[in-house]
Formats: C-alpha cells, structure tokens, sequence
C-alpha cells in the first residue's frame, strides 16, 4: 500500500506545497518562457523538458504555461516585430546563417519571426517576472500551502504518509 | 536525491516516451489520410503507418485511394510502402527518401463502399472541353458529309437538264391542256350555231330575218375566235423548237458542269482519317494528356502537402551551404498489376527525383513504366520544373494484338464497320504549363471492312467496300498544338488519301453513268413531249379549220344582211330580193311573198307612188 502510494504522494507534494517561494517564482518565469514559446518545434520541446529538468514548482510552472499559451497568439505583433527585427538585424546574420546550417536547428524554427520574438520576450521576462514574484510567494505560499491542505485528497495522502512515520518510528 | 524532484520528471520522461511510441503513428496515420483525401477528393484507407528512428524509416500498410470519378472502384491501392529516410539531411529538416518501394500496386480495383466523400473538394479543371465533343461527334461527321456529297452530285433533282425537262413538261401539258379545253369548248358552239340557223326556218318572216342578224353576229365571233385559235396554234410550233433547244442547252451545261464537279470533287483524306480512326486517336490522346496532367497536378500536390503552413509569423532563409529540397524521393520502384483494356498486366515502374524542389535539386523528375503480358506498355515521363517554365515530356508505346471493333457512323443512313489488328500506339507529347504539342501515331492492320447504307446505291456501297477491303495496313498520326483548351489538331494518314483517291474514281464512274441515264431519259422526255404536242395540236387544229370554214358558209348571208341594214337600204324589194337569193325562205314561201309585192305594188300605182320591181 505504501509503496502504491508514495509516488502520487511525493507527486502532489512536488506540484502543490511544501516548495520554497524561490522554486515557485522561478516555477513561475520558465513557465511564461515555454508559454509563450509557440508550440511544434524543437525550442519548446527543449524549454519544456529543462523545466522539467529543474527543481522549480512545477505546479505553478504548468498553470504559467497553461495562460501564457492561450494568451500568446494575442502578443503575435509584438513577437513578431521582435523576431523579425532580430532577424533581420545585419550583425546577427552570420550567427543566423551559421545556426541555420547547424544540424538539429532548423527543427527549433528559430528562424521564424514570431518563435523567435516569444523567445527573447520570454527571456526578458524572466528575471522580471522571478524577481516579482519572489514576494509574492513569500508572503502567501503558507498560506497557499495551508488552503490546498483543505481538500481531502490532499489530507489523505499527507495522513497517510504521517500515520506510516508514526509506524515505523514505533 | 529527492523523490519529490524524480518522479514528476520520471512521469513526464514517460509521457513524451508514450506520446512518441505510441501517438506518433496514429497521429501521422491521419495525417497522411487526411492528406491524401484532399488530394484525391475521394475515401483514403491506411491500413497501417508505422516509422522508425534508427535509421529512420516509414512502412505503410495496405493502402486504397478511392476514385472520385468511378464509385466504388480505387484509384490506385498497395500492399506496402517502405521507405528509408537519409538522417544526415533529416536532421537539417529535409526529408529526403534515398529509396522506397511499392509493391502489389493495382488499378481500378472494386471497394466494398462507394469511396465517396461526403463532401466533394472542388476539383480543378479536367479533361478539356474540345476533347469530349470531338470524341462524340468525330466518327460520323465525314460520313454525313459524303452523304451530302454523294447526294447532291448524282440527285438528279440538281441537273439543270432535269429541272428543266420536268418544268417544261410541266408546262406543255398545262398549256396542252388548256388548248385542249378551248378547242372542246369550241365545238360545241359552232354545232349549236348550226342547229340555230336550222331552227330559225320555222319562224314568221320578219322574226326569222331578226333571228338572222342575231346570228350572223355570233358567227362573226365564233369566227374571230377561230381566227385567234389559229393564231395560237400557229405560235405553238415556234416555241416548242425553242424550249427542245432549250433543252439541249441544259443538257450541254449540265456534261460541263457534271465534268467539273467530278474533276473539283476531292474527298479530304484528313476527315477520312478523322472519321475512320479519329475516335481511336482522340482516346489515345486523352489517354496520353491525362497521363500529362497528373503528372502537373502530381507535382502541384506534392508541393501543397510539404510545404509548411505557418499561420503566425513569417520564415526567414538563410543561405545554405548545402541546401537540399524540404522532400526528395531519389527512387522509388514500383510493382505490381495495371488494368489495359480490362485486362490486369504486370507492370514495373522506376520514379526518380520526385522532389517539392526542382530548382534547388536541378534536376527533372522522370517516371519509367514497362507492362507486359498481351499488350505491352512502356511510358516515360520527364517532368521538368528546373526552369522557369514547367516542361513535362512523355513518349509512350502500346502494343495491341486483339483485335478491336472499329464502327464509323453511328446513324442508320450510312456506317463503316471494321477491326484493328496488331495495333502499335506510340505517343510523344509535350506539355508547357498550358501549351502542348505533339503526336499520336497508330501502325495497324485493317481488317474485315464492309459498308453499309439505307441511302447511299448499292453499287456505290459495294465500291466502297471494295477499297477499305483492299487496304489491309493503317498509319496514322494525329498531331496537336495549341493552348491546351483550344489546341489545333491535324490528322494525316496514307488511308486517308486512298480512299479519296478511290472514292474520287467511284464517283466519277458513277457520275458518268448517271448523266448518261440522264442524257437517254431526257431525249426520250423531249421526243415524247414533241410528238404529243404536235400531233394532237395539229389534228385539234385542222378540224376546227374544217369547222370554222362549213359555219363561215352558212353565216355569208347574215353577214350580207347586216351589211345591206347597216348601209340604210332596207325596202320590201330589196329586202325580198336579198333574202330570196341567200336561200334562207324555202321556194313556196318566196313565191307567196312576191305575190304579196306584186299586189302591193298595184295598189301603189293608183296612188301614184313608184313602184319598183
């Protein structure tokens, strides 16, 4: 039973409390960078798995991820404008040129106006958004931790893992 | 290293793991379904779609496409599809198909539904207008129009000679007729004028000289009348001469004009050739432009489906430094069964360079297709896009031995029926964008050629008969040029030229016959026509002088009475004695009468008066 359990528990643990107010600002950031992203190429695949790869909430990264993406499209002109500025720029062609001969680039679609605009926004939104939110997290993640305890689902798994420390201790 | 970090990122890991192995080839299953039913407008069944990443490889499985055109048949269905991708250029994202293979390829075979698209795409434009009507209406086109021929150079209703010699007929036996009528209604005058003057002895004297006057005056113009009846009669003879030699005239004009017509009259050997196998070689050529389009709305396709839709932003390119196309396909054999003339024929295809780039690749894509069995096939096709303008070239063979059916003039009023043995088609067609030129050649044996005709003379028939019989070997070629909607299209065949010549000879032989038919007929007409006119004319003519001169005696003394009345003349005596001398009073009568002057004349004297005897 226990080792049914245990790696649901540690998933809900990992997704819904007991992460520091760093993790989840930092949760947070990555998670409007692959957000914005568009979706279908390379770039998104690798931003999503080193969030994956990193110890950030990733709870509050998925629900980041979730908003940003259905509010993307809404932020085309802007991605747009920058990517192809950037794209455009002479002193980057070289780069662009030799990125784009590189094998496995061409499948990160970076030479595409709008992915690579959302990417760079992304990027520049990262520190801001981090550096925000920390705050934010660390006046009412306790709070947010003690309002997901609320549900039983949540109460179960945690009773669960408490009433087994009770019993091994004994 | 902490649970809480691991297995999050271990169920993820499995996810993707899950999506890859097990959602990617349903994914590109549909995909390709969806794909190829817009390409095709019809049903698209895949059996199975399976892909491999080391090395990485596509396998499909038991394919049909459904036609949109023929329900419930498929356009083309395979056993297996296999093909290996180079990764190399996979991963500078082209995919490019070094070899593939398809095998247990057929045509035309029956599905279990209908195939059909709930919705049908739009399609573009197919098989072009000009080529449906010319495959309807060829075919009994030129033998309509030797009908017309034949007709009106051997009717007899378009020589002058028998026009003429039939209004002239006409008119004789009306004017006949007439002359006829006037001279029966003649006699019966003249008879009665003579039973009138028999009548009018039975009157009193001075109603009988009342009765003579009114007498001698309808003698006078039934004898005018006899006059001008003899006029008319005697103006008939100069005016028959004139319309036998009028006769003659047509009948001159008619040898020339009959001479010339035979000599202008040249059978187009090219509407022959259209008529006789034109429906063979304009289904040849559909056959053959058919083959070109899909070629163009292959590449057209091909292009569609590899090119990535991006709806947001725009792709930037950079300079390569070894560019190749988004799709190339360097070989692809292909096996299987074609269907030719509802047969089913082993085929081997090779289709090389087949690439959404041709530009960039630099080089054509070419399409090598040999069928054996009964009737051989062998088609090559060289789809050129390197250029500025698209170039697509074809060069097909086709061997036929069976025999086939080959019928000319659908109509019941004339019709060609024979058979093509050990036909060879040979195609070479080029196509550029919307222009196309070319020729479709057909070598062939003629056989078992015979004509038949509700209108054209038997003996006509049988000549005609005799020369398709005495061609045994067909070469023609159709050549076509032109925007590909309006293209102008020329036939040319030796047996087109054979039978003109020797229709040319039938129809001067029988055109000769004819005229001398003609030419008999038409003298004998005029002989008759002039023996009858004159003979009756004369014998009417010659009784009605007989007539005339017996009533002009009878009449002399009204017309010596009216003369001797009109002068102011009229005494007793005189009266008398005109009257006694013309014979009209018997003698007792006349005796008595002078009696009665004799004693009117007595009692005169003893008044004095004269007296005259």
């Amino acid at each position: 039973m226990f080792w049914i359990l245990k790696p649901i528990r540690l998933c809900l643990k990992a997704l819904a409390g007991q992460s520091a107010p760093g993790q989840l600002s930092m949760g947070l950031a990555l998670g409007i960078l692959v957000g914005l992203v568009p979706k279908g190429n390379l770039l998104a695949i690798v931003l999503g798995m080193a969030l994956a790869g990193s110890r950030v909430n990733l709870g509050i990264a998925a629900a980041a991820i979730v908003v940003c993406s259905l509010l993307s499209p809404l932020l085309d002109p802007v991605s747009h404008r920058i990517g192809a500025w950037l794209l455009e720029l002479p002193q980057l062609t070289p780069l662009w040129t030799w990125l784009y001969n590189q094998p496995v680039a061409p499948w990160t679609a970076f030479n595409n106006s709008v992915v690579l605009g959302s990417f760079v926004a992304g990027l520049i939104l990262l520190y801001p958004a981090y550096r925000l939110s920390l705050p934010l997290f660390e006046s009412y993640s306790a709070a947010a931790g003690n309002w997901i305890r609320k549900f039983w689902l949540t109460r179960a798994l945690m009773g669960a893992e408490w009433a087994s420390r009770v019993g091994s201790v004994q | 290293m902490r649970w809480t970090w691991l297995i999050p990122r271990l169920i993820l890991v499995a996810l993707i793991w899950c999506v890859a192995v097990f959602g990617m080839d349903p994914i590109l299953r549909y995909s390709a379904v969806q794909s190829l039913q817009s390409a095709t407008g019809a049903r698209a069944d895949i059996a199975s779609l399976s892909t491999g990443l080391f090395p990485p490889a596509l396998t499909v499985g038991d394919v049909a496409l459904a036609s949109a055109s023929q329900p419930g048949t498929n356009l083309i269905a395979f056993t297996e599809l296999t093909g290996h991708l180079a990764g190399g250029p996979l991963l500078r994202r082209s995919f490019v198909v070094e070899e593939a293979r398809l095998t247990g390829v057929r045509v035309g075979t029956v599905r279990d539904d209908n195939g059909q698209l709930e919705k049908t795409p739009n399609k573009g434009p197919q098989e072009p207008s000009w080529l449906t009507q010319k495959l309807t209406e060829v075919g009994s086109e030129w033998m309509d129009s030797l009908l017309v021929d034949v007709r009106s150079q051997l009717d007899p209703e378009t020589l002058e000679i028998w026009r003429a010699g039939k209004s002239l007929r006409s008119k004789w036996q009306t004017r006949y007729d007439r002359l006829e009528k006037q001279i029966q209604d003649f006699q019966p005058r003249v008879k009665k004028l003579q039973a009138d003057m028999e009548a009018v002895r039975e009157l009193p004297s001075v109603a009988r000289i009342e009765r003579h006057l009114q007498l001698a005056k309808e003698g006078e113009q039934l004898l005018q009348e006899a006059q001008r009846l003899q006029q008319v009669l005697q103006g008939v003879v100069p005016e028959a001469q004139r319309d036998i030699l009028s006769l003659d005239t047509a009948r001159k004009n008619d040898q020339q004009q009959i001479a010339q017509k035979v000599r202008q009259f040249t059978p187009s050997p090219g509407r022959i050739t259209e008529s006789l196998i034109g429906p063979q070689l304009y289904r040849q050529l559909h056959q053959t432009l058919t083959w070109l389009n899909t070629a163009r709305d292959y590449r057209q396709q091909l292009k569609q489906q590899t090119t990535v839709v991006r709806h947001r932003g725009r792709d930037f390119e950079f300079p390569l430094i070894n560019p190749l196309p988004g799709f190339l396909c360097r070989r692809l054999e292909m096996n299987g069964e074609l269907s030719i003339d509802q047969k089913l024929a082993p085929f081997h295809a090779v289709l090389n360079d087949v690439t959404s780039d041709p530009v960039l690749l630099g080089k054509p894509t070419v399409f090598r297709l040999t069928a054996s069995g009964d009737q051989p096939l062998q088609i090559a096709l060289r789809y050129d896009a390197t250029g500025n303008r698209a170039v697509t070239d074809l060069i097909a063979e086709f061997h036929q031995q069976t025999p086939r059916s080959l019928t000319v003039g659908g109509s019941s009023e004339i019709g060609i029926t024979a058979a093509l043995a050990n036909s060879t088609w040979s195609a070479k067609m080029r196509q550029t964008e919307r222009s196309v030129s070319g020729a479709v050649k057909l070598h062939a044996q003629l056989q078992n050629a015979a004509m038949q005709s509700d209108k054209v003379a038997p003996i006509l028939q049988q000549e005609l008969t005799a020369i398709l019989q005495g061609i045994d070997q067909i070469d023609a070629t159709l050549h076509i040029q032109g925007d590909l909607q309006q293209p102008s299209i020329r036939i040319e065949s030796g047996v087109g030229r054979q039978i003109a010549a020797g229709l040319k000879a039938v129809f001067s032989r029988q055109s000769q016959r004819m005229q001398d038919a003609l030419q008999t007929q038409l003298v004998e007409l005029a002989n008759a026509q002039k023996q009858r006119f004159v003979g009756g004319l004369n014998s009417r003519y010659q009784d009605l002088v007989t007539q005339h001169a017996a009533a002009q005696q009878q009449l002399q003394g009204a017309r010596r009475l009216i003369a001797s009345l009109q002068g102011g003349e009229a005494n007793p005596g005189q009266l008398f004695r005109t009257i006694s001398g013309s014979g009209l009073l018997p003698q007792k009568k006349e005796d008595k009468l002078q009696q009665q002057l004799d004693t009117a004349g007595e009692l005169l004297k003893g008044f004095g008066g004269p007296r005259r005897r």
